[in-house]
């Protein structure tokens, strides 16, 4: 198997707060092999963004940090570099397109010298050869008569509009991992569908890999090879998106995945919902953190906290009493 | 752009007109007979006497044709005549408005070159002794009147350490004697400055577009100075209006301790005297200045945000 | 739910974080903040001062002492005397007073008009908005001390007047004290000058809650205005008018003195803070101590009162200081 892109172990991250530590990422470890696709999956405040922000290096200082872990990029641990050499690997070998395309760029400068300084940062090109680029770029990203609209402002796009520009940057200096957080969360239905078509294909054409970040398992069907679930800062559930949906080993998972609305089932029923709420993170206990909710607990759930074990090729789960293969998706 | 712009100046002109008329209207019934001030009481005794300078000073004719007539008399740059000396107000106050837009300009750069680049950096180090260390400092700067911080320095500079002579008159804006003037200006309206740009800062840093920026991997320096401050400057400007006002304010002060003769100390001198052609031209023109800056304040916005521009 | 589970002591994972009021919260930031309780205490300090200070005076503040003058602090004269050989501490103790009554008044005066103005044109809207905010613009288009001079010169006159017919009917001799006049003028002119800025805090704030969705909510609901009005309109307003009340604390004790030190303050013998470094402004060479006392309390006071301001606001507006 060859090197991972990017590569994961015990990744821990705390948040200083007034009520005390809290660890939104609390040993969180995966891979993401060249070109391909991995979602995160989650409630909120699950931890899947700042996963994400650890990784890319961007939790304010004074907020918290990074504390265990390595986080191996292209085969350098960002973990163990100065905040300038993780900021030199930005854009370069790592973008980000972020949930909300509405106030994610800077709305007193116009769009087009928005993703050029990125490659005059990193590529050391001049105004001209910034500007070109940043032309083709929006023409790639399907942004209509390009020219013009380099010297348009965020506030003259749709948010549809938005979001590809900021793909645009996201991709102006060629990275080798794309990390997306909820980027068609705040966007129409069918604009969301053109954004994931068009993420796909030019994945395809770059051999990019990418790290999508969602709640909606929907766009994690269309679009992911592999998965990982996470609940209270931890990943629960790891495996590809077959295995995923239909063999879910984590009860959490599963419980996921009969409270999502489909079609087809229409007539089957009622949603399940998940009751409760996510446990506090500045202050957990002993046990699976899921067992409050769960819908099977057995007593070693609040003794003692799952790791991760396999449950089949490339499939792993963080249960003490995983879903039995036979009860499989069906309504419970 | 241009309606925008053309709005804005239409909607000053009423609040213009408006002071004017109060400040009228309040010199006008406020004193008194003003006869009684321009001239001793033995000559207003006399009823024939009193009946002829009235005549003569326009003073029989109904409030309203005064008005206009004032309002007429100023569209023409003609403020009337100051009772004290009996000269017309304006000439004075072209001598002396030079010298004190001179001071006010002085100020206003030292609030920018100060304030703006120290709220910055208490912004960036939010909650560190640095932040805490300059909000402090402006805080008590702002908290000592100007007529005691001036007379404080005079004291402390002059009398106890020496390293001056005593800075009073007007040598010119280059003189060092106008280095403590300028600077006690811009001492009062400097912890407006700091303060909304610290806040403007801390509000900015925290907005997405910033974290883009990050992700960016642009360097923290262009970060702040291409994308934070250009958005972080629009509450200072709003602000504006009072910096004005506190740099007015100053005005008076500094001009009256430092003995130089600009428009705010003519000001003072017209106050003690009760000279009200005077006052009423100072008055009209302080609210003058508030609303032309406010009018700037405006149509800066429209230069800051493209959103207003395009409206 | 967690019943259902059947494994003791999940329960009480859901209450998350205590439940703590805004006010509890923002009294403990209040607390943690040292500069905010410096200024506590400094305030503090005047209002007792302001309550006991003339009786706990060492000396009569008007009384003068040929033989004593400009005598430089000392263990009689504490802040020395002035000119004329009045003792300049107990001067201070007097000026106190009159600072604190003149705050009270006038920040009650303003804070009331203001609220009233301010959501009369927020809720009436129309013209009654124009014509407040049409006002607002135009008392604030002055530079606030030339304005407060202004009018206290101008009104003086017409005022005196007015007094006298009114002494002629009521005999009351209180309107014939010149001291209770300047007070009603000071109070006048410097209530005048601060209302705008309540009534345009409490209209903005007003406006901005009716749209936000927990009102919209409500209105949904069927909920009576007066109900909206004052269970959540006027509370969610209310700490920004405090932080702006005590901001202008401040401004106002500045705004007198400055008043004071153009000669339309508070006349003498009367003891104010301002007129007593004004009278001996130019004194500063030959006798620094007649500036430098009152002068150094002075700023001290202001001091005290922007510090306690500024922590407020900081402890009541969580969102905007501390992240």
């Amino acid at each position: 198997m060859p090197e991972p892109v990017l590569s994961i172990r015990a990744l821990e991250t705390h948040l200083y707060s007034r009520e005390g530590t809290i660890r939104p990422v609390n040993g969180v470890s995966f891979d993401i092999q060249q070109g391909e696709t991995l979602g995160i999956v989650g409630e909120s405040g699950s931890g899947k963004t700042m996963t994400a922000l650890s990784i890319m290096g961007l939790i304010p200082k004074n907020l918290g940090g990074v504390v265990g872990g390595s986080v191996l990029l292209d085969g350098e641990d960002l973990a163990q570099m100065s905040d300038s050499e993780v900021r030199r690997r930005r854009s370069t070998k790592m973008g980000m397109i972020f949930q909300d395309p509405a106030t994610s760029l800077n709305p007193t400068m116009k769009v087009g010298p928005q993703i050029a300084e990125t490659m005059k940062t990193h590529l050391g090109i001049n105004d001209t050869t910034a500007r070109n680029r940043t032309i083709e770029l929006l023409d790639r990203v399907g942004i209509p008569s390009p020219e013009g609209r380099y010297n348009n402002y965020p506030f003259q796009f749709s948010g549809g509009m938005r979001q590809r520009v900021m793909i645009a940057i996201a991709l102006s200096c060629d990275p080798l991992l794309l990390i997306a957080d909820e980027p068609t969360t705040a966007l129409d239905v069918t604009i969301q569908a053109q954004l994931l078509d068009f993420v796909r294909e030019i994945k395809e054409e770059r051999g990019m890999s990418v790290m999508w970040i969602t709640h909606d398992l929907g766009v994690v069907a269309e679009l992911c090879d592999k998965v990982a679930v996470m609940y209270a800062g931890s990943i629960v559930e790891k495996a590809s998106v077959d295995d995923v949906f239909a063999r879910p080993k984590h009860r959490y998972t599963s419980m996921l995945l009969n409270s999502m609305p489909s079609i087809a089932e229409r007539t089957a029923g009622r949603l399940m919902s998940i009751k409760g709420l996510p446990p506090n993170l500045a202050n957990l206990r002993e046990g699976c953190p899921f067992a409050v909710r769960c819908s099977a607990p057995v007593d070693r759930c609040t003794e003692e906290r799952p790791t991760l074990l396999p449950m089949g090729t490339e499939h792993s789960a963080a249960c003490w009493n995983p879903v039995a293969e036979t009860a499989g998706n069906g309504k419970m | 752009m241009f309606v925008y712009t053309l709005r804005r100046l239409i909607l000053a002109i009423p609040v213009l007109f408006a002071v004017l008329f109060i400040t009228f209207t309040l010199g006008f019934y406020g004193p008194g007979d003003p006869l009684e001030i321009f001239y001793n009481e033995e000559l207003v005794s006399d009823p024939e006497i009193t009946q002829r300078l009235r005549e003569l000073h326009g003073l029989d004719r109904p409030f309203w044709e005064q008005f206009v007539d004032y309002f007429t008399g100023l569209l023409e740059g003609d403020w009337g005549d100051s009772i004290s000396s009996g000269r017309p107000v304006w000439p004075s106050f072209a001598a002396s408005m030079p010298i004190s837009a001179q001071l006010g300009l002085a100020a206003a750069v030292v609030l920018v070159v100060l304030g703006i680049p120290l709220g910055a950096l208490a912004a960036v180090k939010q909650n560190t002794w640095v932040d805490y260390l300059i909000v402090f400092v402006s805080i008590v700067v702002r908290s000592v009147p100007v007529f005691v911080l001036g007379p404080m320095l005079l004291i402390v500079l002059v009398l106890w350490l020496s390293i001056m002579n005593v800075p009073i008159g007007w040598k010119g804006i280059f003189h060092t004697n106008a280095i403590l003037p300028v600077l006690l200006m811009a001492a009062g309206p400097l912890l407006v400055v700091v303060r909304q740009t610290r806040v403007g800062v801390i509000e900015v840093l925290s907005e997405n577009y910033i974290r883009t920026a990050r992700a960016k991997g642009m360097r923290e320096r262009f970060v702040v100075w291409r994308h934070v401050l250009k958005n972080a400057l629009t509450p200072v400007f709003t602000t504006m209006g009072l910096i004005m006002s506190g740099l007015v304010t100053g005005a008076f002060f500094v001009e009256l301790i430092f003995g130089i003769p600009g428009f705010a100390g003519l000001g003072i001198e017209a106050f003690q005297a009760r000279d009200y052609p005077v006052i009423l031209g100072v008055t009209i023109i302080g609210a003058a200045i508030i609303i032309i800056s406010n009018l700037l304040v405006d149509l800066g916005y429209g230069l800051l945000d493209p959103r207003i521009r395009y409206e | 739910m967690a019943e259902s589970t059947g494994i003791a002591g999940l329960e009480d994972d859901f209450q998350g974080g205590k439940q703590r009021s805004l006010w509890v919260d923002a009294m403990e930031r209040l607390i943690r903040n040292r500069a905010a309780m410096v200024g506590l205490f400094i305030s503090v300090l005047l209002v007792i001062t302001a309550l006991i200070g003339p009786y706990i005076a060492p000396h009569d503040y008007i009384k003068t002492n040929i033989a004593n003058i400009a005598a430089t602090p000392n263990a009689t004269n504490w802040f020395g005397t002035d000119l004329i050989g009045r003792d300049i501490f107990s001067r201070i103790l007097h000026s106190v007073r009159t600072a604190i009554f003149v705050v009270v008044v006038v920040i009650t005066i303003s804070t009331i008009l203001g609220i009233i103005l301010g959501a009369a044109a927020a809720y009436l809207g129309k013209w009654v908005d124009d014509g407040i905010m049409r006002l607002t613009d135009i008392i604030l288009a002055f530079p606030d001390l030339l304005l407060v001079a202004f009018i206290s010169l101008t009104i003086r006159q017409p005022f005196v007047n007015w007094l006298g017919t009114v002494y002629q009917q009521t005999q009351w001799e209180i309107l014939r004290d010149t001291l209770f006049l300047d007070y009603l003028i000071v109070f006048g002119a410097l209530a005048l000058v601060s209302w705008p800025g309540y009534a345009r805090l409490i209209r903005g704030q007003i406006l901005s809650l009716r749209e936000q969705d927990f009102i919209r909510a409500q209105v949904a609901l069927g909920v009576p205005d007066r109900t909206i009005m004052f269970r959540h309109l006027v509370p969610n307003s209310i700490a920004p008018v405090i932080v702006s009340m005590s901001i202008g604390i401040g401004g106002i004790i500045l705004l007198e003195s400055s008043l004071s030190f153009l000669g339309f303050g508070i006349q003498p013998p009367g003891a104010s803070w301002g007129s007593m470094v004004t009278e001996n402004l130019f004194e500063w060479r030959t006798h620094p101590h007649l500036v430098l006392m009152p002068g150094l309390t002075l700023a001290l006071a202001v001091i005290g009162f922007n510090f306690l301001g500024d922590g407020l606001n900081d402890a009541l507006n969580p969102r905007q200081i501390r992240r």
